[in-house]
């Protein structure tokens, strides 16, 4: 990875308190485009809290967020998406009982004609078909309902959701967790395969060996604090681990 | 076997729905000789239009995971407000208006008490329930009003052999199944109705669905009194008081998910007929009345457990 690589995103010493228990002190944060970056830290470390101020659901006491230089005010979660970022939640925000297209398209569906609203159910599975191949993901029938597949394949769909909006970023909150072996390296695959498409994305996992194996940077949090920032490349396990605890 | 029924888009609920259907009316046609006749059939539909409407609106609320159990006191209600207009010379056309009106300020009553202020809906219906017919009984002062006029002789009659209830009924019916299918409106009442939070979340008003699905109930609600004063021929502010768990009961033999987000509308339409003909059949076996409320109760039960094997249930 080259230095002079672009910032898409940079969080600048933003601080955030909820009474006396500081949550963020201090931390900076920034996102290259075409990178995957780690975010890993302990428990309470801050992991949550600095993506929800990214996404709109919090607001930092302190401190400035820029989306490509320019100097950004997230109050809503509505900004954020309106600013390309996506989140991809850890409790799957799908709705089982609908069909993948049906969801990937869910709140603006493509429409036939604006007035009664009927939707082009043919047009919304092309463009689903069309996304999924882009991601490589094996799941050939758009009209399946989302609770006849795995956890995996679920996943799989939400980030396509994600992807979907054209986002200029996706945040990906613990994508591996509740997931078999098996899909979890699928599902890491799909992340891999943003970075093609060259969608920066910031990677939050308990999984360390998710994190070694998709990541190009790896950011430390400990007592919301920003202990360390290190090339994939350059560090091993055992560091991070001494940096998270120790 | 399998295959045929799939070819028959005929979903595997569906399908057990209407064979229970079938196999009540199979039944009643060998107990009793007057069952499979032109004339009691036409009747049994004729009597199931009212329910039926009602059951069609009601069913978009439970799709919404919401309930409503003021549908027969919102009829009640308008009817009542409808005969005093018309008794004291106001046109049928601008009567009609008012009651459907009537209607649906009921409706919004229930829709903002759920999508706004976040009430149980079977709180609220339940309250509502006793408000409206406690109005209804005020301002008719507890009487019967009769209510005449061609127009109501017309939807009360036949057209081409068949009662005008069930063309209106099958309207409706076909209308929310366009709705509900093809329409965006459509996918927002299953998506709200599976997981409130991923709809929000994905940019849906949440509330305006909710809102709107009580709208639709009391509305449903506003039509099928029309259908009952044409058919009566007058109002009573005790409509449907013996009735009041039916409309739910029917909705629920439809093999809807009470959870919210499953169901299909064919299915309350096949629970109503088996609503109508299990009351039909017991009436022409003269089975006694309080053995035939015996029975509607074990139906709700049994089809509530099918659904709770189902894994829908409450959560």
């Amino acid at each position: 990875m080259a230095e002079d690589q672009k910032i898409i995103l940079e969080l600048k010493n933003i601080q955030k308190s909820f009474g006396s228990l500081k949550a963020l002190d201090d931390v900076s944060l920034d996102l290259k485009f075409g990178e995957v970056l780690g975010l890993v830290g302990d428990n309470a470390a801050g992991k949550s809290t600095l993506m929800k101020i990214l996404s709109g659901f919090y607001q930092a006491d302190k401190g400035s967020i820029f989306v490509e230089g320019k100097q950004v005010h997230i109050d809503l979660p509505k900004v954020s998406k309106r600013l390309g970022i996506e989140m991809v939640y850890q409790n799957l925000e799908l709705c089982s009982n609908l069909s993948v297209a049906e969801n990937l398209f869910l709140g603006r569906e493509i429409l036939r004609e604006p007035f009664f609203k009927f939707i082009n159910g043919k047009e919304m599975e092309s463009k689903t078909i069309e996304i999924l191949k882009k991601l490589k993901i094996d799941i050939s029938e758009p009209r399946k309902s989302v609770d006849k597949l795995s956890g995996g394949q679920q996943q799989a769909v939400a980030i396509s959701k994600a992807v979907s909006f054209n986002p200029k970023m996706i945040i990906l909150d613990e994508p591996t967790a509740n997931l078999a072996v098996k899909e979890i390296g699928k599902v890491l695959d799909i992340i891999t395969r943003l970075k093609e498409h060259g969608i920066p994305a910031i990677l939050i996992s308990h999984r360390l060996e998710d994190i070694f194996q998709v990541c190009d940077r790896i950011f430390v949090l400990r007592g919301g604090r920003r202990v360390a920032v290190h090339n994939t490349n350059e560090t091993n396990r055992d560091e991070i681990i001494r940096h998270m605890f120790l | 076997m399998l295959k045929i029924i799939r070819k028959l888009n005929f979903s595997g609920e569906i399908f057990s729905i209407f064979l229970a259907l079938i196999i009540m009316c199979v039944f009643f046609s060998f107990t009793s000789p007057y069952f499979f006749t032109i004339k009691n059939i036409l009747n049994v539909i004729m009597n199931s239009s009212i329910l039926g409407i009602m059951a069609a609106g009601l069913f978009v609320s439970m799709v919404i995971g919401e309930i409503d159990v003021s549908q027969y006191s919102i009829l009640a209600l308008s009817t009542a407000v409808m005969a005093i207009l018309i008794q004291s010379g106001t046109g049928i056309g601008l009567a009609i208006t008012i009651s459907m009106i009537v209607a649906l300020i009921c409706g919004a009553i229930n829709g903002a008490s759920v999508a706004f202020l976040r009430i149980n809906p079977i709180i609220t219906t339940l309250g509502t329930m006793l408000i409206y017919r406690a109005i209804a009984y005020k301002i008719t002062e507890a009487r019967a009003m009769g209510v005449e006029g061609d127009f109501f002789s017309a939807v009360g009659g036949r057209f081409l052999g068949i009662p005008v209830s069930v063309y209106i009924m099958l309207s409706v019916y076909i209308i929310i199944y366009v709705a509900l299918k093809y329409t965006a409106y459509g996918k927002r009442v299953y998506a709200v109705g599976g997981n409130p939070q991923a709809s929000f979340i994905s940019g849906i008003d949440i509330r305006m669905v909710r809102f709107w699905g009580m709208m639709i109930s009391a509305m449903t609600a506003g039509l099928a009194g029309i259908i009952f004063v044409s058919q009566v021929g007058a109002t009573v502010p005790t409509a449907g008081n013996t009735g009041l768990m039916d409309v739910v009961t029917a909705v629920i033999l439809g093999g809807i998910s009470l959870s919210g987000g499953k169901g299909k509308i064919e299915g309350t339409l096949i629970g109503v007929f088996i609503l109508a003909v299990l009351s039909n059949g017991m009436v022409l076996l003269s089975v006694q009345s309080y053995y035939q409320m015996l029975v509607k109760g074990l139906v709700i039960l049994l089809a509530v457990y099918v659904d709770s094997v189902r894994g829908g249930g409450f959560k």
